[in-house]
């Protein structure tokens, strides 16, 4: 079984996205980051683009993003902060 | 309470448009009480996620030099007060006037330049005689970005440009809808926590990243600010207002009964005087 992370997408207004996730593709300022779980420490700005969350049941989920935004991965905490539109 | 027959009939009357005046005030304060709320139950875990974030980079990226943790050695305090524009909400002013006034005291009078916004705070400030940087009236409580974005920008322009060394922001905190609390942040100058040392690796450097977070957690942390005291005065008015409607109701009743007691009084009154004449007519 993958192992899973949790993962959190916010907006200035709501929650887009919280709950467990298997694999995370995000868009990075220097190109696109995957994210697996036990992932070291990390903060990345991120960009507009599109943000694939995988769930632990295989479904893919993806994101549009049309806003700039930050991500931090600490202990298996995964947290992307979007800026307003 | 009057006697008068007429005098309780335009009690009722100036009682019963009072009513009517304080239950739309209150349904005008549900409703942008509601707005506001919302804004800040969506905001919360925003701002929450972004403090430690921030706080847990800033720890590992102590040594940046930026202006906004060295600090400017100036002694002066800007003090920037959030009160409403208008009255009629009960103590919510009288509070945060009144907690503001305790923190002015205990820096020195002398000390302290204040940037209001809401046009009761500014008047408390006019009228004792404090140092006005700037105001921002007329607001009546409603958000929105352009606000935060000038607000921010000119408290760490009266920061960088030396006319303070450190902003606080007095403002009344919405914890729910009885429980509001004055309270006291500071805002400037940012302050590296002493935690322990996460090593993080970034994209791009690190000093880029903190330099893009900073006027982002600056206008984030206004934000909540703004949107915690904005939603405490609404919460504050449809209390007062709501209290203010069944007052009136309540008066309304007790003074309906005395009417009906009174014409009645007054009724039985002709009735003997008409029958006493009769009996000495007949007599």
């Amino acid at each position: 079984m993958d192992k899973i992370f949790h993962i959190d997408i916010l907006t200035p207004q709501e929650t887009i996205y919280s709950g467990e996730g298997v694999s995370m593709v995000v868009p990075a300022q220097l190109g696109y980051l995957g994210i697996l779980a036990d992932h070291a420490p990390l903060v990345a700005n991120i960009l507009p683009g599109k943000i694939t969350v995988r769930e632990p049941s295989g479904n893919p989920r993806e994101f549009a993003v049309m806003n700039k935004g930050i991500l931090e991965v600490f202990s298996n905490n995964a947290s992307i902060l979007l800026d307003n539109a | 309470m009057p006697q008068n027959l007429r005098q309780i009939k335009n009690r009722i009357r100036v009682i019963d448009n009072a009513h009517k005046v304080t239950s739309a005030m209150e349904m005008i304060s549900v409703t942008k009480l509601n707005r506001t709320e919302k804004l800040l139950r969506g905001f919360r875990p925003y701002f929450l996620k972004l403090d430690t974030i921030f706080n847990r980079i800033i720890g590992d990226q102590n040594k940046l030099g930026s202006p906004f943790f060295a600090g400017n050695g100036f002694k002066d305090i800007c003090l920037c007060l959030i009160s409403s524009d208008s009255g009629l909400c009960g103590v919510h002013n009288t509070e945060i006037l009144r907690f503001a006034e305790d923190f002015i005291k205990s820096k020195g009078a002398g000390r302290v330049k204040v940037v209001a916004i809401g046009r009761r705070g500014l008047n408390h400030c006019k009228k004792y005689g404090y140092q006005v940087l700037s105001s921002y009236t007329g607001l009546n409580g409603r958000y929105s970005d352009d606000l935060c974005d000038k607000i921010v920008s000119d408290l760490t322009g009266i920061f960088l440009n030396g006319k303070a060394g450190e902003v606080f922001i007095a403002y009344t905190n919405f914890k729910t809808a009885l429980i509001r609390r004055p309270t006291l942040v500071k805002f400037l100058k940012l302050e590296a926590p002493k935690a322990d040392e996460i090593k993080y690796i970034t994209e791009p450097e690190a000093e880029e990243i903190v330099r893009g977070l900073i006027p982002k957690y600056l206008f984030a942390k206004m934000r909540l600010i703004l949107l915690e005291a904005f939603t405490a005065e609404h919460s504050a008015r449809t209390i007062a207002m709501k209290m203010a409607t069944d007052n009136a109701e309540e008066l309304s009743t007790k003074l309906l009964l005395l009417r009906n007691k009174v014409r009645q009084a007054n009724i039985t009154q002709d009735m003997l005087e008409i029958i006493s004449s009769a009996e000495a007519l007949k007599g």
